[in-house]
């Protein structure tokens, strides 16, 4: 259900009861969700009315050559459903001790069914018709540590017969196994992530008794939730935890190494989060209990390579292409009827979802809706590499979803492989897309280059002799002039910035500062700030234009401004300075003319040059702020008249007291807003009981 | 809290428990001698009584072709319906010996109403009248002409409850007197569901309850869903000051009519709520869920009440109950309940029969269009002047763009459309409160639109401006604070975007606030008054759907607004339009606004998803077919276009869309825009032309005539049959059909009939 243009709004969005909680949407690069048409539909749902005895409190599916077998524990059976999801038959395991805690399920390519069981720990083998072949026990192994806790939860089994496991208690890795359940070795072992509670951690442990080492918690890696294999024996993994930045989900090769392609946040730039290895949802909530995160606790990985994953925190599906990209959100929580009430298990039929719920008792199937079966294709020609051939797709898909980052980038591959460089950067910036746009740019730029390469040696050569002898030549006359001038009237930051000693010497013995020209520079330098936050080029610029907030970049600039001139003046008063705050303010705002030179180079050459010349455009900014940093340094050696070690000394103080200052400013501005939230609660106690 | 309601409400309650006494020392003087008066009626229903297998019952009237009786002792009553040779009882007898109800659900299926209230603790509770009135003997009956009144006396909860059953030109009414409501102790009465086993369905028959939920759907006697539960939503979705949403997950359901219908077999009944209904709920139970019968019902609110959030010191949060201190008066919660016979007991019989009601008898009234269009001209973002950064607008379309869009539309054949233009506010659509045309300049002058609207006119067509003033997005110009509704907390009424992801309150979007009715019927004049003569229709984008109770409270510390009195306020408004000469349209519109509407958008095409529901069914649409223009959602942002379009042919729908010309600075916005994923205009007028050629036999083989009957008619395919003896097959699945010795290809739809 949708809404009219006029009420498009808050105020009538949330009075739309249809479904309105099984809203697609996607994320943007930034990670905020945006509204998306939905890629998949609920297709059938199965439920008591169509399984004789029903299910009771099923556990996992597995597809397995077109039929779906459910492990329903309830009733201690396997319920097997035909690819269009009618009963065929159920398996009833001769299993003394029941399958009433069984985990999870597997269908070996022989046939042969695999039952994981919790509290038994241990793995039952049976045949087709329920006689039981095997029962494999935990693993045994000198390299397996004493006392590990062992609950087995899912596992597959490999072309080459081998078992991957994964159990709860286990945070070594996946456990592998041959058939018999001899243990082999701790697959894909995760790491512990490094942080600062890792390193307090084993810093504090390195100093503790044994007894007090066994009684302290210790930070051990994450253990997997579930695992599925695709058809080239690739086994996927999932870790419910959100705090693992290695990436709540992996393909791992037979190493166990990842091999999703993650990219680096420092490509993409700062708040862009897309293809970064964040899975689940992006955008939290926080209650009493702590912030609601997505708990991914099942994985699925279709014929194509589409991966599923199953939050059970949110009750969703995510969809994923094996480049991380996040094609779709479908499920929902609540109490509609499409809605999951406590998923437990992913699997794919086809190109349907399947999504087991323990308590509504239930197998929903999603399938693909037009948008999702041409997101799917699109994604299919894209990831190997058909870019011209999927272009008509992504076009399309842009058009049904003009919120879609990958479709952009899709139509920007497909031009960039035709040549069409401008709509490639266009389409690329859209997206976010950094080395994309890169490459783009590159070529463009290489083609004018080539372009204008005959004529721009000569023109080039020519100007630059032209503007040698004109430089050289003003230069003089303007230094000269500049050097006569400063001797007559006030210091200004042009020459502060060539002869600082100088300057800076006779703003204190001569009086020549002036506060105008200290005003005028510290304003320009904010205005070139704000040229270098909306005016950098895309590549090169770490901000969203968009979300740059004037009263907060204002704000924080010229306190910060203030925050280092007061400090600066309060600490070189105390230690015998000789500056005037009049003088400590001329000479930092004429200190800044550098960085404020730098903002704008940087920002013009931003358009010039390309990433893999990034060092160039660092390299000015560097040279802003370094140069700026020791015009600080001399500025306040002269006008306090310091001597070198002393000034060190003040500077160091003057940066403690900055973060004191900073930590009281904190301090006050929670008092503040904790003494205005009692406030409002007063009042609206007062209103709700009076 | 406690100490406040006692505090608060000991003289209050020592006066009314006073005049309570008095009160019922009068009634039972006045009762005692009107059950003493002979009924009047007619000679050979005495015999009937006489003979009549149901000991206990007496006859009490007759008006001709319903006969009711009534057993004092119990209160339980039934309508014998001499036409079609059916008896409808209140209570389903043999209750004691149902199967599957336990003993709370024994004693509510010997009640007549059942109450839900606050005690002092403030805690709900709820309690039936059989146990907490009749079965200790509190009650008063009197009869008179046209049946008979009781007055259900909750002496332990502190309530007298008095219910009017009568019958009336062959209906049956049952209707609560608010005004003459008692509270004499601390409790606080909440709501009262008035029959909630009147006809209930044993399951013996074929059968099924209609629920106007969303579009409309049925429950099935022979359907037992697992996990389904009962059904309760309120009539004209939710009152927005009350049960404030604090996630998507908990979205209560939508009643769109203020009717329910049971079908059992050959008879069944309809109830329509006529009076009270912005105050009613409607209750449905299906077979095997509380009780062996399938039961339906409806409420009425009487007082708001929510919890409201309170933080604590601890930052934790804890709810607090809050209410209004008086019970909501100037009104009567009055259901009709008409009984259906062997041609009248299906779900399209009762849509005609409700659309008669509300339209009255004329065959066909609306000027039927072929297609309408939503074109979103401009929309407000963050700009740059150099370095400094302002909210602008970015023009998308100017009113020469949409005479090219009417053009267009005429030359692939719809020269009868209906265009609504929104975005031509000089502030765009989220600013201040607009109570005159005056588009912004960039789109065009207003006798540029004065043209383009009488020049499509001249052809047929219809330019249409959208506004919407009830969202207040600016507390500007004459809108100040306090015109803005306050919920019942007392704070004013906010309205959030949800986020998909958490289902939570988005915070970053502004909250809008909602104007009250008062101010709201004053602006609809205003603007009325500023397009008389330009526009023959304008587009309320707002009115028709947001129907919040204004809880600002008076000097008599009571309501200021109740939610009934808020859409009589809407419909002095509507009406002055509609006395302008200015047609009205409206967008997802409730039932309330229905009859005043000529062209309405966005009708729910679905549910609000409860469990229970077996089928979905165009009921609302039904209504409304040959009465009024009406569509669902826009097809240009269908999760799948050609199911839509199908299903708009199904539901006798005008085809839709929301346009505009989108440019590159609207990607990935930070803010309201980003709904509109799919609107680029140059694509969907060639999609417009393809469809065109699909949709074209079925707009012109309906055209001037309305559904009289829609059924399923095998899993997957459907029919409409239509007044002019067209029928409309349409086909949703991917194998082929033969109906009635017509193919109808799989995913498309046959024209069959008459024509």
């Amino acid at each position: 259900m949708t809404t009219s243009f006029g009420t498009l709004t808050a105020a009538v969005d949330s009075e739309r009861l249809t479904k309105s909680a099984d809203r697609g949407y996607n994320y943007d690069p930034y990670g905020k969700s945006v509204p998306a048409p939905n890629a998949y539909s609920l297709w059938k749902t199965v439920d008591v009315r169509d399984i004789p005895d029903g299910i009771r409190n099923p556990s996992d599916i597995y597809v397995h050559d077109d039929e779906v077998y459910i492990l329903d524990n309830g009733g201690n059976r396997i319920v097997v459903l035909d690819h269009d999801l009618i009963y065929v038959r159920s398996i009833e395991p001769e299993h003394a001790n029941g399958i009433s805690d069984g985990y999870g399920l597997f269908v070996h390519s022989d046939d042969t069914i695999y039952i994981t069981l919790y509290d038994q720990k241990s793995v039952l083998v049976i045949d087709s018709e329920g006689k039981v072949l095997k029962v494999i026990g935990p693993p045994e192994s000198p390299l397996i540590p004493s006392g590990m806790a062992y609950r087995p939860k899912r596992m597959v089994i490999s072309d080459d017969n081998k078992i991957y496991l994964v159990a709860e208690g286990v945070y070594y890795g996946v456990i592998q196994m041959d058939l018999n359940g001899g243990f082999q070795r701790f697959y894909a072992s995760n790491t512990v992530e490094p942080g600062i509670k890792s390193f307090l951690s084993n810093m504090y442990r390195s100093i503790f008794t044994n007894e007090q080492q066994r009684r302290t918690s210790r930070v051990l890696p994450y253990e997997y939730s579930s695992i599925d294999i695709d058809q080239n024996s690739f086994v996927f993994t999932t870790v419910a935890s959100d705090l693992s930045s290695s990436g709540q989900v992996k393909k791992h090769n037979p190493a166990g190494e990842n091999i999703l392609g993650l990219m680096n946040p420092s490509e993409v730039g700062a708040n862009v989060i897309i293809g970064t290895g964040k899975y689940g949802d992006h955008e939290v909530n926080l209650t009493s209990a702590g912030y609601v995160t997505s708990l991914l606790n099942d994985i699925a990985v279709d014929d194509k390579g589409f991966i599923f994953v199953l939050d059970t925190s949110r009750n969703k599906i995510f969809n994923y292409d094996q480049e991380n990209n996040l094609l779709s959100v479908f499920g929902t929580a609540g109490n509609v009827y499409s809605a999951l009430v406590e998923p437990v298990a992913v699997d794919v039929l086809g190109d349907k979802c399947l999504v087991l719920d323990r308590k509504d008792n239930s197998l929903k199937a999603y399938a693909p809706t037009r948008y999702g079966s041409l997101l799917r294709e699109a994604v299919s020609m894209y990831n190997s590499q058909e870019y011209e051939a999927a272009n008509d797709m992504w076009l399309e898909i842009s058009v049904k979803n003009n919120n879609l980052s990958i479709a952009h980038n899709g139509i920007a591959e497909a031009a960039l492989g035709r040549g069409d460089h401008g709509t490639a950067m266009k389409h690329f910036a859209i997206a976010r897309n950094k080395s994309g746009y890169n490459e783009a740019f590159l070529q463009s730029r290489t083609l004018l280059l080539n372009r204008v390469a005959p004529y721009l040696f000569i023109v080039g050569t020519v100007i630059l002799i032209g503007l040698w002898l004109v430089i050289s030549r003003s230069t003089k006359k303007v230094i000269r002039s500049i050097s006569k001038e400063e001797i007559l009237h006030d210091i200004r930051p042009t020459y502060a910035m060539i002869h600082p000693l100088d300057a800076f010497e006779k703003i204190k013995s001569d009086g020549k500062g002036n506060t105008i020209y200290a005003t005028t520079t510290i304003i320009f330098i904010f205005a070139f700030r704000l040229v270098s936050l909306n005016y950098t080029s895309f590549l090169f610029n770490p901000v969203n234009p968009q979300t740059i907030n004037f009263a907060y970049e204002l704000l924080q600039f010229f306190l910060l401004f203030l925050v280092f001139t007061l400090c600066s003046h309060a600490v070189t008063s105390f230690i015998d300075g000789k500056a005037f705050y009049k003088e400590t303010i001329i000479v930092c705002s004429f200190a800044l003319a550098p960085y404020g030179l730098s903002l704008i180079l940087s920002t013009t050459l931003s358009h010039i040059l390309s990433l893999n010349e990034a060092v160039f455009f660092s390299l000015i900014k560097q040279i802003g702020v370094y140069w700026s940093a020791l015009m600080i340094l001399v500025g306040l050696m002269k006008v306090n008249r310091y001597s070198f070690k002393k000034t060190v000394l003040s500077f160091v103080l003057i940066i403690l007291m900055i973060l004191f200052v900073i930590f009281l400013f904190v301090l006050a501005y929670s008092l503040v807003m904790q003494f205005a939230s009692f406030i409002e609660d007063i009042i609206k106690e007062v209103r709700y009981r009076v | 809290m406690i100490d406040y309601v006692e505090k608060n409400k000991l003289l209050i309650m020592s006066t009314k428990i006073l005049v309570s006494f008095l009160s019922m020392a009068v009634c039972f003087v006045s009762v005692s001698c009107m059950s003493s008066a002979p009924v009047e009626g007619p000679v050979d229903h005495d015999a009937l009584y006489s003979e009549h297998p149901d000991s206990g019952y007496e006859f009490i009237v007759s008006d001709g072709t319903l006969d009711m009786f009534l057993d004092r002792s119990t209160g339980q009553f039934y309508i014998q319906d001499n036409v079609n040779d059916v008896r409808y009882y209140s209570n389903p007898p043999g209750s004691d010996n149902d199967m599957i109800a336990n003993n709370y659900y024994k004693m509510n299926m010997k009640s007549q109403i059942e109450i839900r209230y606050l005690n002092p603790k403030l805690v709900q509770e709820t309690i039936n009248n059989f146990v907490g009135s009749i079965n200790k003997g509190n009650y008063t009956v009197s009869i008179n002409d046209s049946g008979f009144r009781f007055e259900y006396d909750f002496v332990d909860e502190g309530f007298v409850v008095p219910v009017e059953y009568y019958l009336h030109d062959n209906n049956f009414y049952a209707e609560i007197i608010i005004d003459d409501i008692i509270e004499y102790k601390d409790n606080l009465l909440l709501e009262v569901i008035l029959l909630p086993y009147f006809a209930a369905h044993d399951g013996a028959d074929d059968g099924y309850i209609v629920i106007p939920d969303g579009c409309g759907a049925v429950i099935d006697v022979s359907d037992r869903i697992p996990n389904a539960g009962s059904y309760s939503g309120s009539v004209y979705g939710r009152d927005s000051s009350l049960n404030i949403i604090r996630s998507t997950t908990d979205l209560p359901n939508q009643v769109t009519l203020p009717l329910f219908g049971i079908v059992d077999g050959n008879s069944g009944i309809l109830a329509v709520i006529e009076d009270g209904d912005a105050h009613a709920r409607i209750y449905a139970s299906p077979i095997g869920v509380n009780t062996s019968f399938a039961s339906a019902g409806a409420s009425v609110t009487v007082r708001n009440s929510d919890t409201a959030l309170l933080k604590e010191m601890t930052g934790v949060e804890k709810s607090v109950t809050v209410f209004n201190p008086a019970i909501a008066a100037g009104f009567t919660f009055k259901v009709a309940y008409a009984f259906l016979d062997e041609d009248t007991a299906n779900y399209s019989a009762m849509a005609e029969m409700y659309s008669r009601r509300l339209f009255g008898n004329n065959e066909v009234t609306v000027d039927r269009k072929s297609l309408i269009v939503d074109l979103l001209m401009t929309v407000r973002i963050r700009k740059n002047f150099l370095i400094f950064p302002y909210e602008g607008l970015e023009v998308l379309l100017t009113s020469n763009d949409v005479r090219e869009v009417s053009d267009r539309l005429v030359e692939i054949g719809y020269s009868d459309h209906i265009i609504k233009v929104s975005g031509w506010q000089k502030d765009s659509l989220y600013g201040k409160t607009r109570t005159a045309f005056s588009p912004a300049p960039e789109t065009g002058r207003i006798t540029d639109f004065a043209r383009l609207a009488e020049d499509m006119s001249g052809r047929g067509s219809i330019l249409v401006p959208g506004f919407d003033l009830l969202n207040i997005y600016d507390f500007a110009g004459s809108v100040r604070k306090n015109d803005a509704v306050r919920n019942v907390s007392g704070g004013f009424l906010e309205i959030f975007m949800f986020r998909s992801s958490t289902y939570l309150k988005n915070t970053e979007i502004k909250p809008v606030n909602v104007l009250n009715s008062n101010k709201f019927a004053s602006y609809y004049s205003a603007f009325t008054g500023s397009v008389t003569g330009i526009f023959s229709m304008i587009a309320d984008d707002t009115g028709a759907n947001l129907l919040p109770s204004d809880n600002h409270r008076n000097t008599n510390d009571e309501y200021a607004v109740s939610r009934q009195d808020v859409m009589e306020n809407y419909f002095g408004a509507f009406n002055s339009a509609l006395s302008d000469n200015v047609s009205l349209m409206f967008d997802d519109p409730r039932g309330y606004a229905l009859d005043c509407a000529h062209t309405v958008t966005n009708l729910p095409g679905s549910t609000s998803g409860y469990k229970g529901f077996s089928e979905e069914i165009p009921f609302v649409q039904m209504v409304l077919s040959g009465k009024v223009n009406y569509t669902g959602e826009p097809l240009n942002l269908a999760m799948d276009m050609q199911r839509s379009l199908l299903k708009m042919i199904e539901y006798g729908e005008i085809p839709y869309f929301q346009l505009s010309e989108l440019t590159d600075k609207l990607h990935f916005l930070p803010t309201r825009f980003n709904e509109n994923y799919s609107i680029n205009l140059s694509y969907y007028l060639d999609k417009i032309e393809d469809i065109s050629e699909f949709s074209r036999p079925y707009i012109d083989a309906v055209k001037g005539s309305r559904i009289i009957r829609h059924e399923r008619i095998d899993d997957n395919i459907y029919l409409s049959e239509y007044s002019n003896g067209t029928i409309v097959y349409v086909n949703y699945g991917s194998d082929q059909y033969l109906a009635d010795e017509i193919t109808v290809l799989p995913r498309n739809y046959r024209i069959g009939g008459k024509s």
